[in-house]
This record gives C-alpha cells, structure tokens and sequence, in this order.
C-alpha cells in the first residue's frame, strides 16, 4: 500500500538520520544499516505473526558473521 | 461508497424485515425517543464493521428479543464506483456480500469467518471499523467518552487510524529480537567473564620470577659447584698427565741405559750394525768346519777298527785273513798299523784344529747374535724414545693449555678437593634446580593453557563484540520505528490540525485559535488568541462543534468512505448553535451523503428538503 511505501521511506530516512547523527550508532555501518532496514521491512510486510524474533536477530547478527 | 438502503430483519429493536430507502446528500431520521433512530445508525456500523457501535456491548445482544430463529440480520445496499452491493450481517457471525448480477445475485463471500470477512472489506472497500468510527459515526453521547478516554486508549485509536499500530507490532518484535541478543550477550559475557579471570591468573611473572632465580642459581651452580667440577677435572688431568710425563721420562732414561742421549745410541748402533755385516759366513765357516770334524772323526774311528783288527790278526796266530782268507805276515801288519796309527794321529791334530776353528767360529756366531739382539733392542728402544718424545711433546703442550686454563680461573696451583664435602653441597643445589626446573614446567603448562584461554577469549571477545553490535543495531531499528512513528503522526495530523483549524474559524466559534493534535494523542488542544484553553471547560455546544469539526478534518486528510452518520448531533445546542449545525451539515452535504437523526422540530425544519425517514414510537 501508498501507506506502507510511504513508512518505508520514512523509517530509512529515520535511520539513516539516527545513524549519521547519533554518536551512540557510530560504530555502525551500511551493512548495519541494509540489516535494519531488511528486517524492518520484512516484519512490516507479513506481521508480527510470521516473524519471530529469533528470525530478526539471525538476520541482523549473521550478517556480521559473514 | 452510497448508502441506498437499510436492511433490517429481526435486528434491535425491529422485528420481521424493514427497509429504508437512504438518498445521496442529507437523510434526516426524524421520530421521538424509542421510535429506533440510534438503531438504524447501529445497523449501519454493525453491518459494516460487525461490532455494535456501543463498546462493550455483545454481539448476540442485538437481535430481536423476539427473532424465531434467535439471531438478527442486519443488511445495507450501496453502491461503488457505479456497483451495487448488498451486505448482510448476522448476530450469529454469518457475513454475505452480494451483487445484482444477469437477473440474480453473485456471491462474492458468504462466510462466518468474522477476520476473513474484515479482510475482504478492508480490501475492497477500505473499510476498517477504527476509521469508520472515528471518520464517519458520530454517536450519542461519543464526545464525552472520548474526552473522558484515558490517553493510552487514544493513543491505540491513533495508531490504529494511522496503521501505526503495525509498526508497534514490528517494533515489538525487534524489542523481542533486543531481548534475545541481550540474552546472548549476557551468556557470552558469562563466558567472557570466565575465561577472563581464569587467563588473568597470569604465570608470566611468576615464569620470568622463576627463570630469573634458576638462572642465577646455576650460575652459583657453575661457580661454585659446576666450573669447580671442570676446574677439578682439569687440575685431576693435568695431574694424570703430569704422572704420565714422569713415566715417560723415567722410561726415557731407560731406553737410554748406558748411553748419554739418543745420538750416541744411534752411532753405537750403527757400529753394532757394521759389526754384525763385517761377521757374516760365520754360519757357513762353521758348517764347513763342523762336516770337516765329523768326516775327521769318521776317518779316524775307521783307522782305528783297522788297527784294532791287525792287532787282533797278530795275536791270533791264524796267519790269515779272516775276511779273504789270504797268508799275512806279522810284520807288514806291524808295519801297516804303525802307518795307520801315525795317519790317524795326523788326523787328530787335524781334527784338535778344526774342533779349535769351530770353538772359535761358535764363540764368534755368539758375540754375534748377541750384538744382533742388542741391536733389535736398542732399536726398539730408539723408536719407543722417539715415540715417548712425541707423547712428552704432547703431554706438555696439554699440560700447558691447562696451565694456562687453571691460571684463567686463578688455580693454577690449586690441588684437588677433598670431593665428598664438595658433593653434598652440589646434590642439594641440584635437587632444588631440579624442584624449580620441574615448577618451572608446570608453570610453563599452566601458562600454554592460559595461552589457549587468551585465544578463546579473543575468540569470545569477538563473539562479544558481535552481540553488542546487533543490540545496538536492534537498538537503532527500535529507535528508528519510534521515530517514523512520530513523523508519520506529524506528517498526517499536521494536515488535519490545518483542515480542522479552517473548519474552526469558517464557523467563528472561537477567536484565533491553535490546535494540536499530537500532545495529547488526538484529544485536541486549544491554544485560542495565545491562551491555553482546557476542553473540559468548554461549553457542551463548543465541544460539539470542535469534536465534529475534528471528524471532518480527519475523514478528509485520511480518507473518508464517502458518508458521515450522526446520531442526534444538536443535542445540548440551543436555537442559535442548532442553526450553526444545521448550516454545518447542509456545508458537508455539498461534498458527502449525510444521514442525521434528531428528534427536534427545528433540525427538522432547517433541514428541510432533507431525505425524510420519519420513526414512530414501537
């Protein structure tokens, strides 16, 4: 939808902002910053149901490992 | 979306089947208390969102006490994008959504499934029942329970209308996924911990503490027990060799026997050596000599046998021979043997002579041999010489390097230790060089493990370092939604606080007003000509008008389903705020399909011209 499109953009904007601005998240990078955005996008796309959590913290610590 | 029809059948207040017709523009459901207007607006959200329009209020409990089959229906035809549809909803969950199709009907579901029917309306028609409610109903006495609505409840009203609610949803989860990694994290840390203060049992110091002490021990070992070891090896060999070189020089002098040095044992030799070439055919004088002897002897044992039988023939008167039997005369007999005797008397001074020669020659070969041994002797004697000046040679060249050794330690006239004092000492310095050496081993082992640990704890550290990263990016998704939530209520209610701004003023109620809708989740907050208003001291009639305003703002900014239904909205207005109404319903109506109930003659007359649904009292 219009609504989920638009909210993308948003929290990318968001993040992207929070990352650049916010000293706390300076030791994050743009892989970080694709991980978040994937997994957001991807809980927003098919609810809290078909996400678990541990699907969340595999997509944002594995990409570390990697 | 039209509303054309209402369809009752057994539902609230109804019993049997009733229709309402419903035109585009205003529709005025006009009757007395009792006569079920708020039922028809009740059928309308029930049909629609399949929930009473009254919260809290069961589903069954709104078919007719006295339907046969013990559930109402309530049923609405409108039209879509030049369709019709006909929806019907039973209390007992039955959904059915129909359209005019060749003559008869095509079912577009028919299901009692309550979410799968959500989700078809939702999708075909944006109908939700958050939206509907706060958009497009207006209920009797809904303002007061909104103002009265504790602000986590319009909070979740808010964020449902804006489909924030998902994002909490989706934040919920990364709050989840954070639990998980800081679960993880915490276990790592565990282990961190753990491996931390086993590897920070350092032995290094106590290694370099250790090796440190053994070093210096064995130095003392080599000074003192060590060197003084090779020291007494040195000075025990150097008097071996110095024993050695006395032998050698004793022995020496031996081989010298008789003469001064070498030189004059070598000339004598060589005399001995021509002496001994000078007597050679000795052998064979003496053969000759000793075969001459025995023919000499030979002979004269002959000569004398010869003599001894003429003697015999004399004496025995015989006359004969006895051997050739031939006449013999005394005389000649007398006359041979006297030439016999005087032959063999020739012959023994012959043989005295060569018996003499041969003494001679005997003594000679005597003298000579042993000039020979003597010669075989000294000339043994000369090598073995020769032989014990090179072992001199060496021996006192080896006896010098020690010398020179022992001087380099400041011994050199030391003599040998008495050696079972020395042993004890270097035992016990040993055994505790060995009692640390050993320590020194394990120490060494426990530091290979805490090696392995230092690597595995890189290892975790890592591990560690991972875990952080991935809170502190759930962290940031976490952040990141809560930050989208608040510029996507910003972006959206910003528009609707303008929209509801301009309603505001258009029907001058107030003088120059403010309005914000995120400081208090929805509930509107007035700032009018620079002064905070509470809502709560606002008059019923203002609170009215701000609270439908605040409806129509929102339905246009999100979306409206094209109708607004209000259920007695002039109620508490007086005569002049009843026209402001009646004015503000005919503005709507410009633009939407507006179903009104009221029961006052005014309303009824202002709105004349209205669709008319005249109730009675059941």
């Amino acid at each position: 939808t219009p609504l989920e499109n638009e909210t993308l953009r948003i929290y990318k904007t968001e993040v992207a902002a929070l990352l650049q601005q916010n000293e706390r998240y300076q030791t994050l990078g743009s892989a970080e910053f694709d991980a978040v955005v994937r997994a957001f996008e991807l809980t927003l796309t098919n609810g809290r149901e078909k996400v678990r959590a541990q699907m969340l913290y595999d997509m944002l610590h594995e990409h570390r490992d990697n | 979306m039209q509303l054309e029809k209402i369809i009752l059948r057994d539902f609230g207040c109804f019993q049997g089947n009733r229709d309402f017709e419903l035109t585009e523009g205003i529709n005025l459901i006009f009757g007395p208390n009792f006569s079920g207007k708020s039922t028809l607006v009740n059928t309308i959200f029930f049909t629609l969102t399949g929930r009473p329009i009254v919260p809290r209020v069961e589903t069954s409990a709104i078919s007719h006490p006295n339907a046969r089959t013990g559930t109402g229906t309530a049923g609405l035809q409108f039209s879509e994008h030049g369709s019709q549809y006909q929806l019907f909803r039973g209390t007992g969950k039955r959904i059915l959504l129909r359209s005019p199709s060749d003559g008869g009907w095509q079912i577009h579901f028919d299901d009692s499934r309550a979410r799968f029917a959500a989700s078809q309306l939702q999708e075909r028609f944006g109908l939700s029942p958050e939206h509907l409610a706060l958009t497009a109903f207006l209920r009797e006495g809904e303002i007061f329970e909104f103002l009265a609505r504790q602000p986590a409840t319009r909070r979740d009203i808010l964020y449902a209308l804006l489909g924030i609610d998902r994002l909490i949803e989706v934040r919920e989860r990364f709050i989840d996924a954070r639990r998980l990694a800081k679960r993880e994290g915490n276990r790592i840390r565990g282990h961190q911990n753990s491996l931390r203060l086993k590897a920070q049992n350092r032995n290094e110091s106590e290694i370099q503490r250790i090796e440190a002490k053994l070093k210096e021990w064995e130095a003392a070992y080599g000074a003192e027990t060590g060197n003084a070891e090779l020291i007494a090896e040195w000075i025990q060999h150097r008097d071996r060799l110095q024993a050695q070189l006395e032998e050698l020089t004793r022995e020496q002098a031996e081989m010298l026997s008789g003469f001064d040095d070498i030189k004059q044992m070598r000339e004598m030799s060589a005399k001995i050596e021509t002496a001994i070439a000078e007597s050679t055919g000795i052998e064979e004088t003496r053969e000759t000599l000793i075969q001459q002897i025995g023919s000499l002897e030979s002979h004269i044992a002959t000569l004398t046998t010869v003599c001894n039988t003429l003697c015999v023939l004399i004496d025995s008167d015989e006359g004969h021979c006895p051997t050739c039997y031939q006449k013999v005369e005394a005389v000649v007999v007398q006359r041979i043997i006297a030439e016999k005797e005087a032959e063999k008397s020739e012959l023994g001074a012959e043989l005295a002579a060569q018996q003499q020669q041969l003494a001679k020659q005997t003594a000679e070969l005597k003298s000579r041999q042993a000039l020979e041994q003597r010669l075989q002797t000294m000339q043994a004697r000369a090598n073995r010489f020769e032989q014990l000046a090179r072992a001199l040679s060496e021996t006192q060249a080896e006896i010098g390097t020690l010398a020179a050794r022992l001087k380099a330690r400041g011994v050199e006239n030391r003599v040998q230790e008495d050696a079972p004092t020395r042993r004890i000492d270097k035992r016990q310095l040993k055994t505790q060089i060995d009692n640390e050496r050993r320590r020194l081993d394990r120490l060494k082992q426990e530091e290979a493990v805490r090696v392995d640990r230092m690597n595995e704890l890189q290892r975790v550290n890592r591990q560690a370092d991972n875990a952080a990263q991935t809170v502190l990016s759930l962290e940031l998704a976490c952040e990141g939604i809560e930050k989208t939530i608040a510029t996507l209520q910003r972006q959206i209610l910003q528009p609707v606080e303008a929209e509801l701004q301009a309603w505001l003023e258009q029907m001058q109620l107030f003088g120059r007003t403010r309005i914000d809708l995120q400081k208090q989740h929805l509930l509107p907050s007035l700032t009018i000509d620079g002064v905070d208003r509470s809502l709560m001291l606002l008059s019923g009639s203002e609170k009215m008008f701000l609270y439908l305003c605040f409806k129509v703002a929102l339905s246009k900014v999100l979306g409206n389903p094209g109708f607004f239904v209000f259920d007695d909205p002039t109620l508490h207005l007086d005569g002049e705020r009843k026209a402001l109404m009646v004015d503000f319903v005919r503005q709507l109506a410009e633009e939407h399909q507006v179903i009104v109930t009221s029961y006052d003659e005014a309303v009824r007359a202002g709105l004349e011209g209205a669709n008319l649904i005249e109730m009675h009292a059941l």
